[in-house]
């Protein structure tokens, strides 16, 4: 991993904003998608649901890349995707909102009894909106005055984006048709989700932590002691 | 049908059309499709009753057969393309939107129905003899989906029970079962472990026999698509969608209840009755609306589809949140 080492100590700041600007402006090229796709050229009869589904899709996509810049520094020393966790975080809330917005308003025409009823009698619904609910104080304390004012509270707070993961992979699985504990149907991309949400989360579990650390530094100083092995690990 | 691929010699690269000149072609035809479909829509007329029917016991709802363009509650049939552009069929794929696509080589003829069970006559049916005998006629029927959305279709076809007499089910048939073709080839989708082909659904004789419930073998004037089930499929228009089985290789009278496809998948969510309901929860989605394709927002869904006056009979005494 020679990118997580640049000669030069001065650009590391820059490229990490590079990658940043990078980031953030492809997380606007879905939505460019679903304007696009509902608007100018339906892909299907009925674009409704493919907007839906879309919104969604992208949404726990950036939930997982979100929850996946915490590992990439610790484990992979990657440094630069510190800077990628708030944006991936907030464009997680924002296509979230989308999501919701599609669903209640396109196509529920903000009918409040229908989708009261809908959101009460389906277990996919209540999760799905759990997640959002969840989302939404964490997206009003993601600025950097809210978060000094809050202190070590802050860091306790976000940890309920965790579960909003786990309630998002649900909700994703439980939309689709088949059984994700079987695998059957169409649940190959709502089980991959979840697993990924899985992982995520033990890893950022202490104890998994110091293990990979613990193995780490162990294969680090056989290699010093045996210098033949350190043909394998290069 | 087999067969007839085997000794079909194998066709020389230099005649297989370039990719874009296909794609603009199907383009072309797509927009051929929607004007044919305008067309066909501005030569229907209510002189269309000039199909001769034969008696049944209850009598078919006049406004059904109007060709008028619309179904008797007003509402506009859906285009050709809507219908032939979007539609579930497992078999070739599970995505609504690639279907006619996987199924534009589908062969269709020959094709023989192979009739068994409690009947007086079994036997191989040709499907060219069964369209010879029995005349088709324009049934404009809404086609409601367990996912939430619906059409109206202008579908051609004849009433199953005109065939089932034929047939002569014995005293103790009860059920009708029917089963779709199976061919891993031809059906990619039959290569999913997720589903038991082949696809099966069932009906009690009583539904069979309906007026309401008929074997199609066109839509809009036209023979079936292979998407939509060719060359022919059963249309049950007060029962959601998936019952209403396609390209139909099997037909059997039987004694107890012929196990269905999406019941023995997930018996909790499809229930072997699966008439329209709204006031049965399904866990994904509202059966108490409806999104009709072409229409923003959503209407209400009606008991048994809107058919309510025509087949409610047919469940009196059955508590239909048990038997859903």
């Amino acid at each position: 991993m020679t990118t997580t080492r640049p000669a030069d100590p001065q650009s590391r700041p820059r490229r990490a904003a590079v990658i940043r600007t990078v980031v953030v402006a492809a997380s606007w090229l879905p939505m460019l998608w679903l304007a696009a796709t509902y608007f100018l050229f339906p892909l299907s009869p009925d674009p409704i649901q493919y907007a839906e589904r879309f919104s969604g899709q992208v949404a726990i996509i950036m939930l997982i890349g979100s929850l996946a810049c915490t590992p990439l520094v610790t484990y992979l020393q990657f440094r630069d995707a510190s800077a990628l966790r708030k944006p991936l975080g907030l464009f997680a809330f924002f296509y979230s909102s989308i999501h919701f917005l599609i669903y209640s308003g396109l196509d529920f025409a903000f009918d409040m009894q229908f989708l009261a009823d809908e959101v009460f009698s389906k277990a996919y619904l209540l999760v799905g909106t759990l997640a959002l609910v969840f989302l939404l104080p964490l997206a009003a304390t993601s600025f950097k005055p809210v978060k000094k004012s809050m202190g070590r509270k802050w860091k306790r707070l976000h940890m309920l984006v965790y579960p909003t993961g786990i309630l998002a992979a649900l909700h994703y699985s439980w939309a689709k048709k088949g059984n994700l504990l079987t695998l059957s149907g169409e649940q190959f991309l709502p089980a991959l989700a979840a697993l990924t949400v899985i992982l995520l989360l033990a890893l950022r579990l202490p104890f998994v932590r110091q293990t990979f650390q613990r193995m780490k530094t162990r294969q680090v100083s056989h290699a010093q002691a045996e210098p033949g092995n350190q043909a394998d690990l290069a | 049908m087999k067969n007839k691929r085997i000794l079909t010699p194998p066709i020389p690269s230099s005649e297989i059309t370039p990719e874009n000149v296909y794609l603009n072609r199907r383009r072309f035809m797509k927009m051929a499709g929607a004007l044919a479909a305008g067309a066909a829509l501005a030569a229907c007329s209510p002189e269309f009753s000039w199909i001769e029917k034969t008696p049944t016991p209850i009598p078919t709802p006049e406004g059904l057969k109007t060709g008028a363009g619309v179904d008797e509650l007003g509402d506009p049939v859906n285009t050709y393309e809507e219908i032939t552009t979007y539609n579930n069929f497992y078999e070739f794929s599970v995505d609504k939107v690639a279907v006619a696509r996987l199924a534009s080589n589908f062969q269709t003829s020959p094709w023989q129905i192979e009739v068994g069970g409690l009947v007086n006559k079994p036997g191989t049916y040709d499907v060219a003899d069964i369209l010879k005998k029995y005349p088709t006629e324009e049934r404009i029927y809404r086609m409601r989906c367990v996912e939430g959305w619906s059409m109206v279709i202008p579908w051609q076809g004849f009433e199953l029970s005109e065939f089932l007499k034929d047939i002569e089910p014995q005293a103790s048939a009860k059920y009708v079962e029917f089963v779709t073709l199976m061919d891993r080839e031809q059906f990619p989708g039959q290569s999913s472990p997720s589903y038991p082909w082949p696809y099966t659904e069932g009906l009690r004789l009583d539904e069979a026999m309906h007026p309401l419930t008929i074997l199609a073998t066109g839509l809009y004037g036209k023979p079936m698509p292979p998407q939509g089930g060719a060359p022919i499929r059963l249309v049950v228009p007060w029962k959601y969608g998936f019952k209403s089985i396609k390209s139909i290789v099997r037909i059997n009278l039987t004694e107890t209840e012929p196990p269905t496809l999406w019941s023995s998948v997930a018996p909790h969510e499809y229930g072997f009755y699966a008439n329209v309901n709204p006031q049965v929860n399904h866990p994904r989605w509202s059966q108490r609306s409806e999104r009709r394709i072409g229409e923003d927002g959503r209407r209400e869904t009606l008991m048994f589809n809107g058919y309510e006056a025509d087949v409610a009979n047919l469940y009196s005494g059955m508590d239909l949140n048990k038997y859903y």
